[in-house]
């Protein structure tokens, strides 16, 4: 993921961090303020539904591209109720994430 | 579903050799994960139309397990030497192989949530529940990994292997015809209720040394 980010904005990669588990996810985005945040629904300590959950009205939150295999349709919706801009499939697919990074002009349309 | 009996090309993979040292490394293990992932998404996606609830995904564990340890595995995955039900199929992916689902203590409890449209006294439906949900998890566990690897996969039809019997029974390393097993163990959740469900993936060591060379080039991809 990192690296297919890291290969999408060429030149001018942005600054990436992880946290390791949902619980490290809340602690990192009340802290500090990101741009978007790549979001897994799967996690051992805390689910994807329970960070979106607790952080729901908080100021200052990034935009979430919730990452996930789950394709029930009830999934998105869940997600998107709870505040998310976007959601992805996995595994991550490079035209799918440049997509959405260009709709959220976080990265430049290719010049043809 | 093409019959498990229509034989694939194995020409990719090594026809002799030992596999005694076969491991998976940590990163192929998390590459692994990443493809089960994916895979239980389409499994409960298709449970959730079977039962017509919405299925919270589980986080699934994967081991590579030396068919001489499996049993101890299953003692610490079954800690009080609770009885399984388990659905057997055979399929083919790069080699022959062979898939058990084992459903633990709440196997009943499984049963009761699948059940709810139909005759829940009735063997025949409860035998066709049991193996539409043993299907459901093994082709989703192959089919992902075969996908993911850009090979095919067949199957032939599940069956019933035993109901409600100690998994050590089932379980004889001696007559095995495999030396290792992909352990799977998955936990789903229906809205307030939950079963666990272990996958035993028994495939040939040059199926799963072949697995571990692909995953490699999976990783690179992520």
């Amino acid at each position: 993921m990192r690296k297919t980010l890291t290969l999408l904005f060429d030149a001018d990669p942005p600054l990436i961090e992880e946290a390791d588990g949902g619980t490290a996810a809340v602690s990192a985005i009340s802290a500090t303020r990101y741009d978007v945040v790549f979001l897994d629904l799967t996690m051992p300590d805390k689910s994807g539904y329970d960070v979106l959950a607790e952080l729901s009205g908080k100021p200052h939150l990034p935009r979430f591209a919730v990452m996930s295999a789950d394709i029930q349709p009830k999934a998105k919706e869940r997600v998107m109720n709870l505040g998310a801009t976007a959601f992805l499939h996995k595994p991550p697919n490079k035209d799918e994430l440049r997509t959405f990074l260009i709709e959220q002009a976080l990265l430049e349309v290719p010049r043809s | 579903m093409k019959a498990a009996e229509e034989r694939e090309p194995e020409s990719e993979l090594p026809q002799s050799g030992t596999f005694g040292t076969l491991t998976l490394n940590a990163d192929q293990l998390d590459a692994l994960r990443e493809i089960v992932n994916v895979a239980m998404g389409r499994a409960g996606d298709a449970l959730s139309q079977l039962v017509d609830r919405f299925i919270q995904l589980p986080v699934p564990e994967i081991r590579l397990v030396a068919a001489t340890d499996l049993v101890t595995s299953l003692r610490n995955l079954l800690p009080n030497g609770e009885p399984v039900t388990v659905v057997r199929q055979a399929f083919r992916c790069m080699a022959p192989g062979e898939c058990f689902v084992l459903f633990g203590e709440n196997s009943d409890k499984v049963l009761s949530i699948l059940t709810q449209r139909g005759d829940r006294n009735s063997r025949a439906f409860r035998d066709e529940m049991l193996l539409d949900v043993g299907n459901l998890l093994s082709g989703a566990t192959v089919s992902g990994i075969a996908e993911q690897l850009g090979k095919n996969a067949s199957y032939s039809p599940p069956t019933i292997l035993c109901v409600q019997r100690p998994a050590v029974q089932i379980i004889d390393a001696t007559k095995l015809p495999w030396k290792h097993a992909l352990v799977l163990r998955v936990n789903f959740r229906i809205e307030g209720e939950s079963f666990v469900a272990h996958v035993l993936l028994f495939w040939p060591d040059r199926a799963i040394w072949a697995i571990g060379q692909h995953l490699a080039t999976f990783l690179e991809g992520l």
